[in-house]
């Protein structure tokens, strides 16, 4: 335990000396600025901790400078044994050894002898902080801040409210709403540009269809049935479905959940409909059912409840086995004579690239098969054209005549050789080698054949866009090995795509992936 | 040490709740499944907006409540009563500590909220956006939400390194002491100067005018940039020290020492500034953003009001 006694001078300006003193003890007494210390020193300039008082093992008394080196009686060490009138500088303080022997263990005197200068270097001093430069976090936020209000709020509600500005800034070309606009018009209303005002005609009120009607009169009524429309339509606003600022595609909603909104359940919108609920392609969509055409005239078109190719096939009033027309194929009229033949040998898509155009007899079936059928025997074989079968039946009756007229025979021989061609016409390699025919009903016709029916649109409910899915190959949707599944049916389109919920590694489909609104 | 006790504050309860309002938020993203697409206009569109617009009067509510728990009576004397237990260097008094702690607690409660919150901004705004930009008002709110939210990140992370590094370069000094250090070690070359020659006096009281401290914004974050007239007058002494008569070699030696000592000072007197300068200048981006975030989102909320 070492006890000192703490002397402490101080002279005011007329250096006349003052004494104030104090007694610390401690197992080792330190001496510094820091509040722990057992010797304070005041001035700021003194370090935290600058020595420290120790005993030593044969009871004498050290001073340690803890690192720093102490200037002791001009000498400079790091520690010190000390010793009575031994004069210690630590920064601007004197200490004075006074006593070794008192009644303390050691006696000091501590002096300011370099208090601070009043003067210090003010002109060197400069802002010393962010606030002291004059920048201001106020004035610059406020500044920002009417700057945005300005330009984003004043300016838009000024031209939104004032037909006068509105005009100045036509002839400016910047027109402030823009900055209000959210996302990019449709293209149908592409034309009304920035002039906000044209459909929200009144502020904080929602558009109302008298606003979409004012433009749209022409326009026709969704339904067919004017009871039905009404029914569903005039409690609706257009906005419901059709929603603006959603991009340039976006005016008509293509979400299924506004057709479920009938659709789900049929039969409460409409009692008279024979559609069947549905509310997702994924879940309850029916088998599709082919459309073929009834008679020659395209818009004639006789829809087939089930899924049965072979009987939409059979409507064609043509025999075509797509399994003999792919891949490697003999020409039939010059043997030897091989071609590859691919789906678009004769399936060439339509510009717009939604189907295929049609199949033409003179491009697509004569480019293989001859026009022409040789019948008769030895001297009296001549070639048929194709043609309708009155054409046919007369075109024989023609050459028979001919040759009748020739032999001098009667009008019996003729008879006998019309009804011999009519068996070879009928037979595998006449026109029943492609034809559908049947004995004939009418008196004098050589025999009766289905008419030709091409079907263009299989769905003719729904659309798809070969284009779009041109990156795949035709089998992967039509097997003509499979005279079958020539035709995709739903469970086809269902390997690639899923209902309105996305699936992974599905393309999610709604109603209107391939249905347009209401026109079936 | 910083670091784990702002975030252990009430053991991570704002943190936690920061990350259950992003869950949910992006929970709900995922699962809803809007007529048209994801954007502002659905229901989910505007329940992610209001509750960022809630989030965000929340986070610049900091401002008013710091001001607030330093200002009302009751927070002043507690405040005060800290203060003077610092300057007394009672600071261990029994009194004061729970005051002290009061105070502290509260304002870093609502630190750590407006840190946390403010950073479940960027989520639940870029959801309610539904990932649609233009050159609009709400694509300007967006952005400055962004920059708002970034410059308060980088504030947190100054606040967390830079005392530290403070504390290592004043070394138990404080400014004012080191800069009494300097003045003091200047007037002890004026004096040595002034028994060498007047022509070298003159060129350190020249040098001790000249040398500046601190200055505008760019001399304070980069002092280094700036010349410094201590360390021309350095070199001037030691191209000198060859004309210098052998009778002032020692005070020569004691001057070139305290010159020497003073860019040392110096050094760490700008250092000081300029992590003070560091500490403080990202307030001056962060507020005045953030106030135009708030005006901007007036704009915004009016318009989507308007345009009904």
């Amino acid at each position: 335990m070492i006890s000192c006694d703490v002397i402490l001078i101080s002279r005011d300006s007329q250096r006349a000396i003052s004494r104030n003193s104090y007694r610390v003890s401690g197992e080792e007494l330190s001496i510094g600025r820091a509040e722990e210390c057992n010797i304070r020193l005041q001035d700021p300039r003194t370090n935290l901790h600058f020595a420290t008082i120790k005993q030593g093992e044969d009871g004498k008394l050290w001073l340690d400078g803890e690192g720093t080196l102490l200037n002791i009686d001009e000498q400079f060490e790091h520690h010190a044994l000390l010793q009575q009138g031994n004069h210690i500088f630590l920064g601007p303080y004197e200490i004075i050894v006074e006593s070794l022997a008192g009644e303390a263990d050691i006696a000091i005197t501590v002096e300011l002898i370099h208090p601070l200068a009043d003067e210090g270097l003010a002109g060197t001093i400069h802002a010393t902080s962010i606030a002291e430069t004059g920048l201001s976090k106020r004035k610059i936020a406020y500044t920002l801040a009417g700057a945005i209000l300005f330009v984003f709020l004043f300016l838009p509600l000024l031209a939104s409210l004032s037909p006068w500005v509105r005009k100045h800034f036509d002839h400016v070309g910047f027109y402030p709403t823009q900055l209000w606009l959210p996302a990019q018009m449709s293209s149908a209303h592409s034309n009304l540009g920035t002039q906000c005002i044209k459909c929200h005609t009144n502020p904080f009120k929602a558009v109302t269809n008298d606003t979409c009607v004012s433009c749209h009169k022409s326009t026709s009524q969704h339904l067919a049935d004017k009871q039905l429309n009404s029914n569903l339509f005039t409690a609706k606003r257009c906005t419901e479905c059709h929603r603006e600022h959603q991009g340039k595609d976006a005016l008509t909603l293509k979400n299924a959940s506004v057709c479920v909104v009938c659709h789900g359940d049929i039969k409460a919108h409409h009692a008279k409909s024979n559609l069947p609920n549905i509310h997702d392609f994924g879940k309850d969509h029916p088998e599709f059912k082919f459309t073929v055409k009834s008679n020659l005239n395209q818009k004639d078109l006789k829809v087939i409840e089930k899924y049965d190719i072979e009987k939409a096939l059979a409507l064609s009033g043509l025999k075509f086995p797509h399994e003999q027309h792919i891949d490697l194929v003999e020409v039939p009229w010059d043997r030897g004579t091989v071609k590859n033949m691919t789906c678009a040998s004769c399936h060439q898509p339509q510009e717009s690239g939604l189907g295929f155009n049609p199949i033409r007899m003179q491009t697509h079936c004569f480019s293989c098969h001859q026009d022409q059928l040789e019948v008769g025997s030895s001297i009296f074989k001549h070639r048929v054209p194709h043609g309708s079968v009155d054409l046919l039946t007369q075109s024989e009756k023609d050459f028979y005549h001919a040759q009748a007229f020739l032999n001098k025979e009667n009008m019996q021989w003729v008879d006998e050789q019309i009804g011999k061609a009519k068996s070879a016409l009928t037979g595998g390699y006449g026109c029943d080698y492609c034809h559908i025919t049947r004995p004939p009903t009418a008196e004098g016709s050589i025999l009766d054949m289905d008419k030709v029916q091409l079907t263009q649109h299989w769905y003719a409910s729904a659309q798809f866009p070969h284009a779009s899915h041109q990156a795949y190959q035709c089998k992967m949707c039509h097997s003509v090995k499979d005279a079958g599944n020539t035709i995709p049916n739903m469970k086809t389109c269902l390997s690639c795509h899923s209902g309105q919920k996305k699936v992974m590694n599905k393309v999610a489909s709604s109603c209107v992936t391939c249905h347009q609104f209401h026109t079936h | 040490m910083q670091r784990a006790s702002f975030f252990s504050y009430l053991q991570y309860r704002d943190v936690k709740i920061a990350l259950l309002v992003n869950g949910l938020a992006l929970l709900a993203y995922l699962l809803f499944e809007p007529e048209v697409e994801q954007y502002g206009g659905t229901w989910l569109g505007y329940t992610l907006g209001i509750s960022g617009f809630l989030i965000i009067l929340f986070c610049l509510a900091y401002a008013v409540m710091k001001r607030w728990l330093a200002f009302t009576p009751e927070r002043r004397k507690v405040r005060d009563d800290f203060s003077s237990a610092l300057d007394l260097g009672h600071i261990q008094d029994r009194r004061v500590a729970p005051l002290k702690r009061a105070y502290q607690s509260t304002r870093q409660g609502w630190l750590t909220s407006h840190v946390s919150l403010g950073g479940s901004l960027l989520l639940i705004v870029s959801l309610h956006t539904g990932f649609h930009f233009g050159w609009n008002v709400q694509t300007l709110a967006y952005t400055l939400m962004w920059l708002v939210v970034l410059t308060g990140l980088y504030g947190l992370d100054v606040y967390l390194r830079m005392p530290r590094k403070m504390t290592q370069n004043l070394a138990g000094d404080t400014f004012q002491t080191l800069f009494a250090k300097y003045t003091q070690e200047y007037e002890k070359a004026s004096a040595v100067a002034s028994q060498i020659s007047p022509e070298i006096l003159s060129v350190v009281n020249k040098a001790r005018l000249e040398t500046h401290i601190g200055g505008n914004v760019l001399q304070q974050l980069f002092p280094s940039r700036y010349a410094c007239a201590t360390e021309r007058v350095l070199s001037e002494l030691q191209n000198k020290s060859a004309d210098l008569e052998i009778k002032h070699a020692k005070q020569y030696r004691e001057l070139y020492t305290s010159l020497l000592t003073n860019t040392g000072y110096l050094t760490r007197l700008r250092t000081d500034i300029a992590l003070r300068a560091r500490l403080a200048l990202w307030l001056y981006i962060h507020v005045p953003l953030a106030l135009a975030l708030l005006a901007t989102m007036l704009a915004h909320i009016l318009l989507v009001l308007f345009y009904w």
